[in-house]
């Protein structure tokens, strides 16, 4: 059976296909190994954070979801964590919702699953700065709006 | 800290603000009692940190929710609001503010109800 996509899925799919970001570089989890991604930085798929449902078009869903950028120090004594690794990576993000070339674009996600069509991508949040992480990562932080249906 | 999402009108008339004033407690208080029900309550403490406030300063209107201060119910506060909004490198998301705004209706500037009350289940 075909499982069914959902909006945390689809947009760690349209951030590695179509935000360019590398298949291990995303996730709904940021990975306990932090030498496997403290030279490209990490993009978390954080949460599911509001949306909404139309009642005339219940296939196209509609759902807002935190993205969270991190970077960890440069090397694993500890240092100063890599606020401008963190910055481009939701600036990269930002950068991929501009202009048209954004508007419904397939994204495949894993073979269990169909595929989904992102049928537009937005930003509606300016990228804030986290302060305070425990384990002294930089992170930024952004609500990314994300369209899609089901193919 | 105070985790807080403030929504700020302006009226163009002071003399309308006493139409608007109304509409924006009762968005509140929709909201307020949204976030009550999107809030982790193991202990029920960060659900009983939650409470809004309208200012009204001349044509202008401030409402905001917030979680994490001290009240009655929860006296010492809750410092960790905003982790449990946001989540931590550790810990994930849950959120429970920006929902609660998120799925705003145009209906809840009708809204009749009142906030669930506090349980006082946190120390």
């Amino acid at each position: 059976m075909t499982l069914i996509p959902n909006p945390e899925l689809v947009a760690g799919a349209w951030l590695v296909q179509r935000v360019g970001f590398g298949v291990g570089q995303v996730a709904t989890l940021l990975p306990k190994d932090v030498n496997a991604w403290r030279a490209d930085g990490f993009v978390v798929v954080a949460a599911l954070v509001g949306g909404s449902a139309d009642i005339d078009t219940p296939e196209r869903r509609q759902a807002v979801v935190q993205v969270d950028a991190y970077a960890a120090p440069a090397s694993e004594g500890g240092g100063r964590p890599q606020w401008n690794l963190a910055a481009q990576l939701v600036e990269r993000v930002r950068v991929a919702t501009e202009g048209g070339q954004v508007y419904g674009q397939a994204v495949a996600l894993s073979p269990l699953y169909g595929g989904a069509r992102v049928l537009s991508v937005y930003l509606i949040s300016e990228p804030r700065r986290v302060l305070d992480d425990v384990a002294s990562f930089a992170r930024f932080t952004v609500d990314l709006a994300i369209d899609w249906v089901r193919e | 800290m105070t985790a807080r999402i403030r929504i700020t009108r302006v009226i163009a008339a002071d003399e309308v603000v006493g139409f608007v004033e109304p509409a924006m407690r009762r968005l509140l208080n929709a909201m307020h009692r949204r976030a009550q029900r999107a809030v982790p309550k193991r202990t029920f403490n960060l659900h009983d940190t939650l409470e809004t406030d309208l200012e009204v300063d001349g044509s202008r209107i401030v409402g905001t929710l917030a979680a994490g201060g001290k009240t009655a119910a929860a006296p010492r506060g809750a410092k960790y609001a905003l982790f449990v909004e946001q989540g931590t490198s550790r810990m994930r998301a849950q959120p429970y503010l920006r929902p609660a705004l998120l799925q705003s209706r145009s209906a809840d500037l009708l809204f009749t109800g009142e906030p669930d009350r506090p349980r006082g289940g946190g120390s």
